[in-house]
């Protein structure tokens, strides 16, 4: 009993002086769901939008009683300050519960915030360990993010929902707080981010990639452009391809399942030279012309054309990056970091200049795997079809 | 002959009659009866009155003489002791004296009160025998004994209790039993000093290696094929007389997860209650800790929309998650508890009540969230699905614990928490056999029948911790080595579908 009772006063110390005191009722947090985070109306302030769940308006099972009709299940907030941090303040004061963001998944920045440049936001993000490096760090095209996060979307209860889940599913961007980081981290390459474009009926729809060239918004890369980057990154494609064969009216368009780039790099005196080999696969969805797909030539030539347009796609993406936009969001110069980084040392400097005119091959074999069910569009009468 | 008058006999035999009276006192069922010559003593509600008359007091009085061959008792014997006269007197035993005899003849004609063999209620089987234990001892070794028809079988006696002297045996398997476990054991029995035994617990506490100790070191069971199992295993049994339940020492840990059923079933079944057992003692240990510890101290960890739900049914609780969560578990208890001390009658309107106020009207009053209800519900199940009753309560007394200490630190205490306990049970000794292997240390040929229990044919001997020589149990991998044994071989498939021609390779004949 002598040796036991320092140990018993030890422990009732540590229990009652820890600092672990950090007991939170989960009634006094309120739950952050997303920021749109704008330019503000005076240059060089900001201005925040924010949604805080309600709880017992989104709880599954208790949406009976004071659940009212029309009522948003998210607390609607606009702050104006000076400076990113302000905002944190200020929302504070104005909140009855203790804010917490580990379950914020989404980060929108307003367009013409993003082309003043994102750089003075980052900190704020990356110094609290609270926020979450899954969030989704997004661009609002051609609109304030504040009217991207209001857009009605009745599918789902909130809209950080809907987009999460459109990046999720459908074109796969990488575009979270972690990719953003690691690419500003990393030599050679430039972030990107995912940038959600609205139509003239309110609905909204993830299709292009914002491009930044030292944390500022410089264009975007669209539709089939930007699956070509997502591939170039490392993701899944989300994209039709149309087809024609010489001679055949009408095209045949084909979804890609897979698409994957492997670089290769050789330096010739002195200067990089890429290559790189895509392999691609797909299905046929869809046959305007009037050809029986069950004939493997058609297969076969349709392949060749598949590849050209897949080439062709890759240099447009790449005129565009090089000439236009000057952004290394491929990630070239990473490239020749990763596997050569004497001569990256030597050229680092150079790079931008370099980048410009750096000449890439592309080396594509595609191949499509399924032709759908019938050969040729069942309606047409047998003696249309070309076999 | 000369035959001494009745009055002689009377006059001769009346000291012997004095001391047994001034030992026993001038109780009413002490019996003294004369018949002839000789005098029969007895406690009338001990004894089989209609083999008394029949095996004793009609052989003697045709015979007019007292012989071993006239009494037809089969449980004979004779003794000069005045002492061990006495204690079998108190056992059921008639003493029958001789005028001028030296010895008394002690006639074993007991006939207690007892119970018939029923199934236990407490360790009920699907699959399995349905004998139980009953509070006859006699009867209990029989039992065993029924199951283990060898010669190995060892028993020691204790007649413990100063007042009770109540009859305890020790079983164990000789060469299968380490003798040294053996002789800690009986020297354990030896020591105990207590005025009486009423319950099989009396022993336990007084033997157990660590006497304090919240966990059970001894297994208690009604069941004679759990004694049998545990005697093969190489393991000790001690059988008290008055108590259907039997202990069973050493004991590990582990033994929470498994059950005997485990061995009537088929394997894969076996294995899979086993894991759904190991989780639900995890459920039932740290389940509502962790809820208070995530809900309270780490929202990060949870998914969105379960924190969110559970946001929303908290929204209206008046108390901290601590708060409710302890006083949901002390309910809870409280009802486990009443439902069990209640006439088996009113149980049924206890749970009613408790199904009702609980699960219900504090939902609905919103004193406590739904959520709570839950994890209190689930733990509750959980609990219940340990098989061994005693190696309940460590568990949910733990979790109280477990659940200030979540409740004050997060996880950071239920960590802590655990990790004192694991100190804790590594220390712990059964018999001298650490209560975690074999985990802690580490034997693999134990780990045959932990979370998975192998089918018999690959337990080739026995876990080895306890055991002096490795018994074969079943020949090693007679499964494997098994011919194919196929319908078309047999001759009589062969006559009735092809009978000129065999198969090629046909060995059968």
């Amino acid at each position: 009993m002598k040796r036991c009772k320092p140990l018993i006063l030890m422990l009732t110390v540590a229990i009652v002086l820890t600092g672990c005191w950090d007991r939170k009722e989960i009634n006094d947090l309120g739950l952050l769901l997303l920021t749109a985070l704008d330019e503000g109306e005076e240059p060089g302030t900001y201005q925040a939008y924010l949604q805080i769940a309600i709880p017992k308006k989104m709880g599954v099972g208790q949406t009976s009683g004071n659940g009212g009709k029309g009522q948003k299940p998210y607390m609607p907030l606009l702050i104006k300050a000076k400076k990113v941090d302000e905002l944190r303040i200020e929302l504070d004061r104005q909140l009855s519960r203790d804010l917490i963001t580990t379950h914020r998944r989404i980060y929108i920045i307003g367009e013409s915030l993003a082309k003043r440049g994102v750089k003075g936001i980052l900190d704020e993000i990356s110094r609290n360990p609270k926020n979450r490096l899954r969030t989704l760090f997004v661009v609002a095209k051609g609109m304030q993010a504040k009217t991207l996060a209001e857009s009605e979307y009745p599918l789902e209860q909130t809209n950080e929902e809907v987009m999460r889940e459109m990046i999720a599913r459908k074109m796969q961007i990488p575009s979270t707080l972690r990719d953003f980081f690691a690419a500003s981290a990393a030599p050679g390459i430039e972030p990107i981010m995912a940038a959600y474009s609205k139509d003239k009926n309110g609905k909204f729809a993830v299709d292009s990639i914002a491009i930044l060239r030292g944390y500022k918004l410089v264009g975007y890369v669209e539709r089939n452009q930007a699956m070509a980057l997502t591939s170039l990154l490392g993701e899944e494609p989300f994209g039709i391809i149309l087809l024609r064969l010489p001679d055949i009216k009408g095209s045949i368009s084909v979804q890609l399942d897979k698409l994957q780039v492997k670089r290769k790099l050789q330096i010739v005196d002195g200067q990089p030279a890429f290559t790189c080999k895509v392999s691609a696969s797909g299905r046929i969805m869809e046959n305007e012309t009037n050809i029986d797909l069950a004939n493997a030539d058609y297969i076969n030539k349709l392949n060749k054309v598949l590849e050209e347009e897949i080439t062709k796609l890759y240099q447009s993406l790449f005129l565009k990056l090089q000439k236009k936009y000057r952004a290394d969001s491929a990630g070239l110069g990473a490239t020749i970091y990763q596997k050569d980084t004497k001569f990256w040392k030597k050229t680092e400097k150079d790079w931008p200049k370099m980048y410009m005119e750096q000449k890439i091959e592309f080396e594509v074999k595609a191949k499509i795997t399924h032709i759908g069910v019938v050969g040729a569009p069942f309606y047409l009468p047998e003696d249309e079809v070309k076999e | 002959m000369d035959q001494p008058s009745n009055t002689d006999v009377l006059s001769e035999l009346n000291p012997f009659i004095e001391d047994v009276e001034r030992h026993l006192g001038n109780d009413p069922d002490l019996i003294f009866r004369h018949v002839g010559h000789t005098i029969i003593v007895y406690i009338s509600g001990l004894i089989d009155q209609k083999r008394l008359e029949h095996e004793i007091i009609e052989p003697i009085s045709m015979a007019n003489a007292l012989d071993n061959d006239v009494v037809k008792t089969p449980d004979l014997r004779e003794t000069d002791v005045f002492e061990t006269m006495v204690q079998s007197l108190l056992s059921g035993i008639v003493v029958i004296a001789r005028q001028g005899g030296e010895r008394v003849l002690l006639a074993n004609l007991a006939s207690m009160p007892h119970r018939n063999i029923e199934e236990p209620p407490t360790e009920t089987v699907v699959r399995g025998p349905r004998e139980g234990f009953t509070e006859s001892l006699e009867t209990n070794v029989a039992l065993v004994r029924r199951r283990l028809k060898s010669d190995k079988l060892r028993m020691k006696v204790w007649q413990i209790g100063t007042f009770s002297q109540t009859e305890v045996r020790l079983l164990y398997l000789e060469g299968v039993a380490q003798q040294e476990v053996v002789e800690e054991m009986a020297n354990r029995l030896s020591a105990i000093r207590i005025d009486a035994v009423l319950e099989s617990s009396y022993i336990e506490e007084m033997v157990k290696d660590h006497p304090l100790s919240l966990f059970p070191t001894m297994q208690n069971t009604e069941r004679p094929d759990i004694v049998a199992g545990a005697l093969l295993e190489g393991k000790l049994s001690i059988l008290t007389n008055n108590t259907p339940f039997a202990l069973i020492a050493p004991f590990q840990f582990w033994s929470a997860l498994q059950s005997n059923e485990d061995y009537y079933l088929m394997y894969g079944s076996a294995t899979f209650v086993r894991a759904v057992r190991a989780f639900s003692i995890v459920m039932a240990l740290l389940l509502p800790s962790l809820y208070v510890a995530i809900t309270t101290f780490h929202p990060d960890m949870l998914p969105t929309k379960l924190l969110l739900s559970v946001a929303a049914a908290r929204e209206i609780a008046p108390f901290p998650a601590m708060v409710e969560a302890l006083s949901m578990e002390i309910a809870f208890e409280a009802l486990r508890e009443a439902i069990l001390r209640m006439p088996r009658i009113m149980g049924q309107a206890v749970s009613i009540v408790g199904a009702l106020v609980i699960g219900q009207v504090i939902v609905q009053a919103g004193i406590v969230s739904t959520p709570m209800v839950i994890v209190v519900s689930i733990t509750g199940i959980a609990s219940f699905m340990i098989p061994s009753y005693n190696m309940t309560f460590p568990i949910r007394i733990l979790r109280l614990l477990l659940l200030v200490l979540a409740g004050t630190l997060g996880l950071f205490g239920i960590v802590l928490g655990l990790f004192f306990i694991a100190i804790y049970l590594t220390g712990i000794r059964s018999v001298g056999v650490p209560y975690l292997s074999p985990v802690a240390p580490l034997n693999l040929l134990g780990l045959k029948d932990f979370l998975v229990r192998v089918p018999h044919w690959l337990i080739s001997r026995q876990p080895s911790k306890t055991v002096k020589k490795n018994i074969v149990h079943v020949p090693n991998h007679q499964r494997l080595v098994q011919e194919p044994f196929d319908f078309y071989k047999l001759p009589l498939a062969q006559q009735k579908e092809m009978p000129a021609k065999r198969p090629e390779g046909d060995n059968t004949q």
